[in-house]
């Protein structure tokens, strides 16, 4: 199979009437980790959001691409099917509906071809993305998220991720809440995935899991825009002298820059 | 059987002999019994409910039997089930099993009719007996007319596993009076299952479903009961359960509610006896316009009893329901602990849904708590489903199953369990 690749190209989107992303572009590869970090309210999670089609997101302008297919003609679903992947920052709880019975239907979903996967695969291959994670095989059997601390929640969407093998894999403040091994660990789940046919996009605040990561691409996003782009030194560099420095570069105007925020 | 069959309003001239006409077989006592309890139901008011209105529905035109004699068989019988089975085809038995090894210890399984004559010492003290309390108009009009339905009863200290399962076949015939008796002597345990089925669920005459059921559970006794109701669309369901707890006395109460364009139900279960228990679970599931209203009674008079009453309701297109949770503490139930929850699931801003917990209290030391909530699917919960490539729909499915798993994954009865799930997902993918 080709090597997978998103391109977001001039991406505008409005919540509610209001811009919060003024023209995003960027494209991720099979075989390549990018980051981006910025403050808070910058756009990263709007364009987590928007890449896998929440509601609440208009695109105004721009396009999204994966493989060439026209991911924003899709809904939510079909773009899971078409091998996008979001790791929530806060994913839902859904009572009853056990995490193993809903990887499976998952997973058949994805097939998209109406065959199911044999018990024993699927078995296999939960027991081995557990152990991976250095989750107790007793999480398969609880229901979704319910009761589940931050961090197991987190855990758990790196093993959705897995489990559900995706092309291109958004993740939104994967690291935020978790303790140092737990961080380790999602990392390594992370980049145990990275190969010609996998490409991620990690958001993130803090430069602590691109410690592990060391993804080759950096970008800085402030105000619904990226602003810098570099290597892994980018996230060094940010972390030794904070976002001020950015500020410096690229302030703008007082009231343009306090209507991007929200 | 030669005459026309005969219609509510026929019999309101009180024409006493055309009921014995029609139940030639039954002894005295019934018959007797019959038209005490027609008299009681056209003197009995139209059972009061606020959000169900019933003065308008006319059933007295209605012939109450088919003509012709129902056909037999079918492929409703072919269900594998364990232990006791007794399948009836409006008022003919078209299958009866009894459990295995268990005819030597006076264990009586068998339907209604036949037990009225050849069990008549052991039926008619009990037939009657505790229904006669709920005080309900569409239970008297059963008693009047069932035409069939079951007996069981479990000697002193017999304790049976299997489960006794009834179907109550829905024939084409506009009256529909399905009649279950279960009586536990002083510690022993039984399971019963009764399942109310419709030859047509989606279309057939109009009719009228009069269903009963009673129980007596005596000392040290432990019931399990489950009920299923499947009707068509056509028919008016009334449903009316009374149960009597004695002394340490167990009922559990499985209720699936799925069928029947309107359904109306009043569960009672008197917790006579010191230490007696009640735990109830009800799931209803309207789609449609169907209209369902429930109401679920826990009457504490002995002291030290516990009722668990949850009420749980999945609500599509234009269907509306009505869940009453009653507790009712008399003078006398010291120490007694009751409990309520309802919750409903809402799938159409259609639909309509009430819980209405109520609590009656006339004893001083007691614990009564109840929960009610009805909501929408979270619209989140279907992103996060959808995120993961499953088509909303199929999420909507997940979270409704997801919704009433807890509860239907705790039924102990396996074969009630395996039935309701089914039942739900016919009505989910309806």
């Amino acid at each position: 199979m080709a090597i997978p690749v998103l391109a977001i190209s001039d991406l505008h989107v409005t919540v509610d009437g209001k811009e919060i992303l003024k023209g995003v572009t960027l494209t991720v590869r099979g075989n390549e980790i990018h980051a981006i970090m910025g403050p808070n309210g910058a756009g990263k999670t709007s364009l987590a959001q928007t890449l896998m089609g929440h509601p609440g997101y208009t695109v105004t302008q721009g396009s999204v691409t994966l493989d060439g297919v026209d991911l924003l003609a899709l809904r939510t679903h079909q773009r899971a099917q078409a091998g996008l992947f979001l790791a929530m920052q806060y994913p839902s709880e859904i009572s009853g509906v056990t995490t193993a019975n809903f990887l499976r239907t998952a997973i058949n979903a994805r097939r998209g071809d109406g065959s199911a996967i044999s018990l024993k695969d699927f078995r296999d291959r939960l027991d081995q993305a557990m152990d991976l994670l250095s989750m107790d095989h007793k999480f398969a059997n609880r229901y979704l998220n319910e009761g589940f601390s931050g961090g197991e929640k987190k855990r758990n969407e790196i093993l959705q991720m897995l489990m559900l093998a995706p092309r291109i894999a958004v993740l939104d403040e994967i690291d935020s809440g978790l303790d140092i091994d737990a961080v380790r660990i999602v990392a390594q789940g992370l980049t145990s995935m990275v190969k010609d046919s996998f490409g991620a996009l990690v958001i993130t605040h803090y430069q602590r899991i691109l410690t592990y990561l060391k993804p080759g691409f950096v970008h800085i996003m402030v105000d619904g825009r990226i602003v810098k782009s570099g290597d892994y030194h980018l996230a060094e560099t940010l972390d030794a002298q904070g976002y001020d420095f950015l500020r410096t570069q690229f302030e703008r105007e007082p009231e343009q820059a306090a209507a991007g925020r929200l | 059987m030669t005459t026309s069959p005969p219609s509510l309003e026929s019999l309101q001239q009180n024409d006493r002999d055309r009921v014995r006409e029609h139940f030639i077989e039954d002894p005295d006592w019934l018959i007797e019994q019959r038209i005490d309890a027609f008299f009681e139901y056209l003197h009995t008011p139209i059972l009061a409910r606020k959000r169900t209105p019933l003065n308008h529905r006319q059933f007295e035109n209605l012939p109450l039997f088919a003509q012709q004699p129902p056909e037999l068989g079918g492929s409703w019988l072919t269900a594998e089930m364990s232990g006791g089975l007794l399948a009836l085809a409006g008022s003919e038995v078209a299958a009866l099993r009894p459990p295995e090894g268990r005819t030597a210890e006076r264990v009586i399984f068998t339907d209604l009719r036949t037990a009225a004559l050849t069990h008549f010492e052991v039926v008619k003290p009990y037939l009657a007996r505790v229904a006669r309390e709920a005080n309900s108009k569409y239970d008297a009009l059963n008693r009047a007319w069932w035409q069939n339905g079951v007996f069981l009863f479990i000697p002193r200290g017999v304790q049976i596993a299997e489960p006794f399962t009834v179907v109550h076949h829905q024939v084409a015939s506009p009256g529909f009076f399905p009649r279950s008796l279960v009586v536990l002597e002083d510690d022993s345990e039984a399971t019963v299952i009764d399942l109310y089925v419709s030859a047509s669920p989606k279309s057939g005459p109009r009719s009228i479903a009069a269903i009963s059921v009673e129980a007596v559970v005596g000392a040290n006794a432990s019931l399990h009961y489950g009920s299923i109701e499947q009707l068509a669309l056509n028919t008016d369901a009334f449903a009316t359960r009374t149960a009597d707890l004695e002394t340490n006395a167990r009922m559990d109460w499985n209720v699936g509610s799925f069928g029947s364009g309107l359904e109306v139900s009043q569960q009672t279960t008197y917790l006579k006896g010191t230490g007696s228990e009640n735990n109830s679970l009800t799931v209803f599931f309207g789609s449609g316009s169907q209209h369902h209203d429930i109401e679920v009674t826990s009457v504490h008079q002995g002291a030290h009893t516990r009722s668990n009453m949850i009420g749980k309701g999945v609500m599509k297109s234009r269907s509306r329901s009505i869940f009453t949770g009653v507790t009712d503490m008399k003078h006398g139930a010291r120490g007694s602990d009751a409990r309520q929850k309802e919750q409903t699931l809402m799938l159409s801003d259609q639909a309509r849904a009430d819980a209405i917990p109520s609590l009656l209290i006339e004893e001083n030391d007691v614990f009564a708590a109840h929960s009610a909530s009805a909501g929408p699917v979270d619209a989140n919960a279907i992103y996060y489903l959808t995120s993961r490539g499953v088509a909303p729909e199929e999420a909507e499915q997940l979270i409704v199953e997801g919704f009433l798993a807890p509860v239907i994954d705790a039924i102990a009865l396996t074969d009630v369990r395996q039935r309701v799930w089914s039942a739900v997902r016919e009505k989910v993918r309806e």
